[in-house]
């Protein structure tokens, strides 16, 4: 099934100040949209408008033509969302980590398998027992993306996801974007690098928003 | 009310309203003070010492009447996101604070000559002070953010809890009082206040309420003027 | 209910890891009442009556150092945001945290509370209502706190001012506590004070977690 996920008028604010007006986006399975502006402009408080974290100044964001913002905890089963800050807890072993995150967001199945294959993707199975204060920022990182294998959720919204990452991070984060999109899944990404991916790439310019 | 929700209309009401209110505000003070202090009997018990209650008993009524306000501001400012309501709130709350420190000193005034100590911990003075500290602690929590929408909304939400909590407080500190004092302190209980007293009260009453009114327009025009100042500047700045 | 576990065992975790952090709220209890006695005199009558005030409010204070950290670990890090993604319902996970502030901060101070009321010469009636009353009124406190916590987050000074904000609203809880303990030191009956703490407890599980929740969403928004 094709899904479509859409946006219109919004107006996004932050501490009082118009950053973008009358922004429209619109993207469908298998696609990924690219954010991209100056510092600024909007793109960090946009992905959290379009997780549901936020409720947009005005205008409207859909999902199949069903207002996302009526059915908040429908619209959080299908997102995962890796915000600016990584949710890391130091204290807690990278397996923890992974564990009670997703523990939390899909219940407690048996997951080893797929912790363990998540932690390989990003090179981490080494560390896996070591509390995450051990690892480096770049490190840190990948471990909050490797949350993205652990919840079958059909859109992947991003901020920033490549900051600090080597380029064999860099390697499987595009792997993992390319099998999500072929599989129907869809991606919001904001980035300043280029990601070279194989599916369709649409940007949008926060900077074309600019009040006036 | 939505209609009088646009920051430029109520500038507009505001500006024509100030005048009759202040004005009429100063008028009630004036008669009232006046029958007061000079045209109202000492009562044969606390003396002349009872004048102190035209100022203390309006401003108690005010500093409890202005928190409901402020409640009800921060209802509507939750619900209906009206800025107007906030800035309403917060220019509530010193206004608030102020009454009720009122009552707080005319109360130690009072206090002294009649039961030879400033302060008691009687139950009313003890609610008072609790309410002044809820006020305070309003103040501070709607100023404590770098984000002022933040401080506006947790404040919002600091006001309700503390207006339900209001009578809880008040019954809890009725109750430690009973525990603690004999009820011989207790003042007011006269049987019925008489006419000559209860003008003047009722008028200071009625200018305490009018003060009010122009008090918290002036208070919120400023607001209002400062938040275009600031506007203007983030424009500026792109 | 299996997510509710996995958040508490999480955060148990946590403080379990950084447990220096709980003795310190502990250790600050103890110091606190000890001075007591250094500052009125060590008269065992005059500790015996202040001596279930002095228990009283000394961990009132104690809460209220250990609670500006309910959320903002959370928040600073962005696990909060991750929480509030799940579909499960924010409320219960305020509950979880609410439950671990309490079973880390409130618990402790009151397994450790008669040693101190038999420091400060308590009537030996009154343990048990001393008890009860910590059992039914630090819950209260650490649910009352969790609103508090959320409203200062992410503001400046959030330590002092959740202090100032909710020592006000808790008075009651003080009262009834410290006149059931006095109470039946002298052997009077204390069940009125001691259902009112109940009533405010249940009151405050129902009404504490849906107001803080209320509050994340606006204040994370």
């Amino acid at each position: 099934m094709k899904n479509l996920f859409f946006g219109t008028n919004l107006k996004v604010t932050k501490g009082g100040r118009c950053l973008a007006k009358d922004l429209e986006f619109k993207i469908e399975s298998g696609n990924m949209l690219l954010l991209n502006g100056e510092n600024g402009s909007g793109k960090s408080t946009l992905l959290r408008i379009m997780a549901g974290l936020s409720n947009p100044t005005s205008g409207k964001i859909y999902w199949n033509n069903k207002f996302v913002h009526d059915n908040l905890p429908e619209h959080f089963e299908r997102i995962t969302y890796v915000g600016h800050s990584t949710a890391i807890k130091s204290n807690l072993t990278l397996k923890e980590n992974l564990k009670y995150w997703q523990e939390i967001h899909i219940g407690g199945k048996d997951i080893s398998s797929q912790l363990e294959h998540s932690l390989e993707i990003f090179n981490l199975t080494t560390s896996s027992d070591l509390p995450a204060r051990c690892l480096s920022s770049g490190q840190t990182r990948k471990l909050a993306l490797a949350r993205l294998m652990l919840k079958p959720a059909s859109l992947w919204l991003l901020d920033e996801p490549t900051v600090g990452l080597d380029t064999a991070g860099l390697r499987s984060l595009i792997t993992l974007l390319n099998n999500h999109c072929e599989s129907g899944g869809i991606v919001i990404m904001a980035s300043h690098d280029e990601v070279r991916v194989e599916c369709p790439v649409h940007v949008l310019k926060t900077d074309n928003f600019k009040k006036g | 009310m939505h209609k009088f929700a646009n920051p430029a209309r109520f500038t507009k009401l505001a500006t024509k309203v100030l005048p009759w209110t202040s004005s009429f505000a100063a008028v009630c003070f004036l008669f009232g003070l006046y029958f007061g202090i000079f045209d109202s009997p000492a009562d044969y018990q606390q003396g002349e010492t009872v004048r102190i209650m035209y100022v203390h008993v309006p401003a108690a009524w005010m500093s409890l009447f202005t928190y409901s306000l402020m409640a009800a501001a921060s209802a509507s400012f939750l619900i209906w996101k009206h800025s107007l309501a906030d800035i309403a709130a917060r220019s509530l709350a010193p206004i608030g604070a102020a009454f009720t420190a009122v009552t707080l000193i005319t109360g130690a005034l009072w206090g002294q000559p009649m039961w030879g100590t400033w302060w008691v911990w009687d139950a009313r003075l003890t609610s008072v002070l609790v309410l002044f500290f809820l006020y305070l602690g309003y103040m501070v929590l709607v100023n404590a953010f770098d984000d002022p929408e933040k401080g506006s909304k947790a404040a919002a939400v600091l006001a309700l809890i503390g207006f339900v909590n209001v009578p809880i407080i008040k019954f809890s500190v009725d109750w430690w009082n009973t525990l603690h004092q004999p009820a011989s302190l207790s003042r007011l209980d006269a049987p019925a206040i008489d006419i000559s007293m209860l003008a003047p009260l009722l008028l200071m009453a009625l200018g305490f309420k009018l003060f009010l009114i122009s008090i918290l327009i002036v208070k919120m025009r400023t607001i209002l003027i400062e938040k275009r100042i600031q506007a203007k500047q983030l424009l500026k700045s792109g | 209910m299996k997510k509710f576990l996995a958040l508490v065992q999480r955060d148990l975790t946590l403080v379990y890891r950084n447990a220096n952090d709980a003795w310190v709220v502990l250790f600050f209890f103890v110091i606190a009442v000890t001075l007591f006695p250094l500052g009125i005199g060590p008269d065992p009558s005059v500790l015996q009556q202040l001596s279930g005030g002095i228990i009283w409010i000394c961990a009132l204070l104690s809460a209220m150092l250990s609670l500006d950290g309910v959320f903002q670990s959370d928040f600073d890090d962005g696990s909060l945001d991750q929480m509030i993604l799940t579909s499960y319902p924010l409320e219960l996970i305020v509950l979880g945290k609410c439950f671990v502030h309490w079973l880390t901060t409130g618990f402790p101070i009151l397994l450790i509370s008669p040693v101190l009321a038999t420091m400060l010469n308590m009537n030996l009636d009154a343990y048990t209502t001393l008890l009860i009353t910590m059992l039914l009124g630090t819950p209260t406190i650490s649910l009352m706190g969790g609103i508090g916590a959320a409203l200062v987050l992410g503001s400046r000074l959030s330590g002092v001012l959740i202090s100032l904000i909710i020592l006000p609203l808790i008075i009651p809880i003080l009262i009834f506590s410290v006149a059931a303990i006095n109470a039946s030191g002298e052997g009077i009956d204390t069940s009125s004070a001691v259902s009112l703490l109940g009533a405010l407890l249940i009151i405050s599980s129902v009404f504490c977690p849906w107001t803080a929740a209320a509050t994340l969403r606006h204040l994370t928004n």
